[in-house]
């Protein structure tokens, strides 16, 4: 595209992209400028991620923190389940003279 | 968004995975003497000392009953080892079973005994969490049946 001689126009130009030139690039330019573009992106995708790392660290935190508890909730009940039955099977035995003294007869038959 | 979905299911699975094992490394083992089973009895059943108190007097007074069963299953299993005939194995099989029948009305009555002298609510569960275990002729927990019923 040929450059404008429209000076309203190229104030125009010049407002949306202040830092950018107007004039026709010459192909090594346009591959220079295409170059730091993409090394400015890939900055600033680190950046990005860093900024994304720092928005769900909050979010991975709390999901860590339910995960944890449910896991030590899951275990506290099934070992005060465990303990129940062990209690309640070695009082049974510590007060039912036949479960002290009859499992001996499955030997009699 | 799926591949971070995924990424935070891991981590609840692996946090939750790390908090099972902790907390079962962590926690206690139970102890089953005597002192073990008093304390599993207050602590399940919210037992007041006014209440334990008096479930202690109760287990007083059945131990002498308790052993005096004992006593008389060992008789019998000792009979039962000596006796070469038929009849007298029938008769010493005989008299086993009512020894069982014996031990499980007395193990009853004194389960109900105890659970008179907790609340309501929880000598409900008391007997609920016990009884299964004391009735031979119904439950599986329990010593095997003469009859040969696992």
């Amino acid at each position: 595209m040929p450059p404008t001689t429209d000076p309203a126009l190229s104030a125009l130009l010049r407002r949306a992209d202040p830092a950018g030139s107007i004039e026709p690039l010459q192909p090594e330019d346009f591959a220079a400028a295409v170059h730091r573009r993409l090394r400015a992106r890939a900055s600033v995708s680190w950046w990005a991620r860093l900024g994304l790392a720092r928005e769900i660290l909050p979010f991975a935190a709390a999901l860590t923190l339910v995960g944890a508890l449910a896991g030590s909730g899951l275990a506290y009940a099934a070992q005060r389940s465990h303990t129940t039955t062990l209690h309640a099977a070695a009082y049974a035995r510590s007060i039912d003279p036949w479960l002290m003294h009859g499992p001996a007869l499955a030997s009699l038959h | 968004m799926s591949r971070r979905l995924v990424l935070f299911l891991g981590l609840i699975l692996l946090a939750g995975l790390v908090g099972y094992s902790l907390t079962c490394r962590l926690l206690p083992a139970p102890a089953t003497d005597a002192e073990g089973r008093h304390r599993w009895l207050c602590d399940e059943f919210n037992l007041s000392p006014a209440q334990s108190a008096r479930i202690d007097a109760l287990q007083a007074s059945y131990a002498p009953v308790c052993a005096g069963h004992c006593d008389a299953i060992s008789r019998a299993h000792a009979a039962f080892d000596a006796a070469t005939e038929a009849t007298a194995r029938t008769a010493a099989l005989a008299e086993l079973e009512r020894l069982k029948i014996l031990c499980t009305e007395a193990t009853r009555a004194h389960l109900h005994a105890v659970a008179a002298c907790m609340g309501p609510e929880q000598g409900a569960r008391f007997l609920a969490l016990m009884e299964p275990r004391v009735m031979h002729s119904e439950s599986h927990t329990g010593a095997p049946a003469l009859d040969g019923r696992p």
